[in-house]
């Protein structure tokens, strides 16, 4: 959702700017152009369909009423991201923390199926705030800087969260099976 | 390097799984660092295993965009999201104007009632 960095095309604009004016079929369009990339990245924090459409929906749902914020020097789809990351952020902070985030077995070849089901579990003892920066930086890769552009964090808020994270992180990890 | 840099280390993002010389011979000798590094190998794994992606179907641009608030509900909404705030606001004039006013002891020292009687009853006297 975020490897390009083009400025809005000129479709792209004009649904905007009649977005701007009210127009909610222009709005309609606009959906239909990023939807794909919202769902795709809601997915990778929320395993259920009804969990990843609900933040799809209050994603755009923001976007039209926050969409006079978007300042269109940068891609629209960098704003869409901020807005989406924010709501999966939100919605995971509201759920239990064995919830979401789930980790699907079955899509992790490598280690041996007793490993990822032993650290399944003690992943699952973080928080959901915690799994969502862990998340990003382990499962997505991101820099502190790029995790601080993609959710409008400060760099020093996301530099807390990750340390934070990190140190929890570590001790479910050194406290192991036992636990 | 000791098994707190070491740990310190493989958690560390920037590293990205890879390894040092004296990383890997400290892992070689260290059991519990080892095992650490296994799991947190696994850990990174399972955090970059790509989840079943859903796709929007035909019609969700069109729920959503039939769903936008016109103007009377974002006022409801802008209401809503004011509520808590009106309704803490309402009840601490509430308390503020129960802790001012006096009590009825405090009403009667200060109550001019029975000046005002006398008055009233026997003139101001000229």
């Amino acid at each position: 959702m975020t490897g390009e960095t083009s400025s809005p095309s000129a479709e792209e604009s004009r649904l905007i700017t009649a977005c701007r004016q009210g127009d909610p079929d222009a709005f309609a369009d606009l959906i239909r152009l990023h939807e794909r990339r919202v769902f795709r990245l809601a997915s990778r924090f929320f395993s259920q369909r009804a969990d990843v459409e609900e933040v799809a929906q209050e994603t755009f749902l923001i976007a039209w009423t926050k969409l006079h914020t978007y300042r269109a020097d940068a891609p629209f789809e960098h704003w869409l991201t901020r807005v989406c990351l924010n709501c999966c952020y939100a919605r995971l902070r509201k759920a239990r923390p064995t919830e979401e985030l789930t980790i699907d077995l079955a899509e992790s070849a490598s280690a041996d199926p007793d490993a990822r089901i032993e650290v399944a579990r003690l992943l699952r003892k973080l928080s959901p705030s915690d799994r969502f920066v862990l998340q990003l930086l382990y499962g997505e890769g991101w820099s502190v800087v790029e995790i601080a552009e993609r959710t409008g964090w400060s760099r020093s808020k996301v530099k807390v969260r990750a340390h934070r994270a990190r140190r929890k992180l570590r001790r479910v990890l050194e406290e192991g099976p036992r636990s | 390097m000791n098994c707190d840099e070491t740990r310190s280390l493989l958690l560390d993002p920037r590293l990205d799984g890879a390894t040092t010389p004296v990383l890997d011979n400290h892992l070689s000798g260290c059991g519990s660092c080892s095992a650490f590094a296994r799991r947190f190998g696994v850990a990174r794994e399972l955090m970059r295993a790509r989840q079943a992606e859903h796709r929007p179907d035909a019609y969700f641009a069109q729920r959503v965009s039939a769903a936008v608030p016109g103007d009377t509900e974002l006022l409801g909404w802008a209401a809503a999201r004011l509520l808590p705030a009106t309704l803490a606001l309402l009840i601490a004039l509430t308390a503020w104007a129960w802790l001012s006013t006096p009590g009825p002891s405090g009403l009667v020292e200060i109550s001019p009632t029975d000046d005002l009687l006398t008055w009233a009853i026997e003139g101001d006297g000229s």
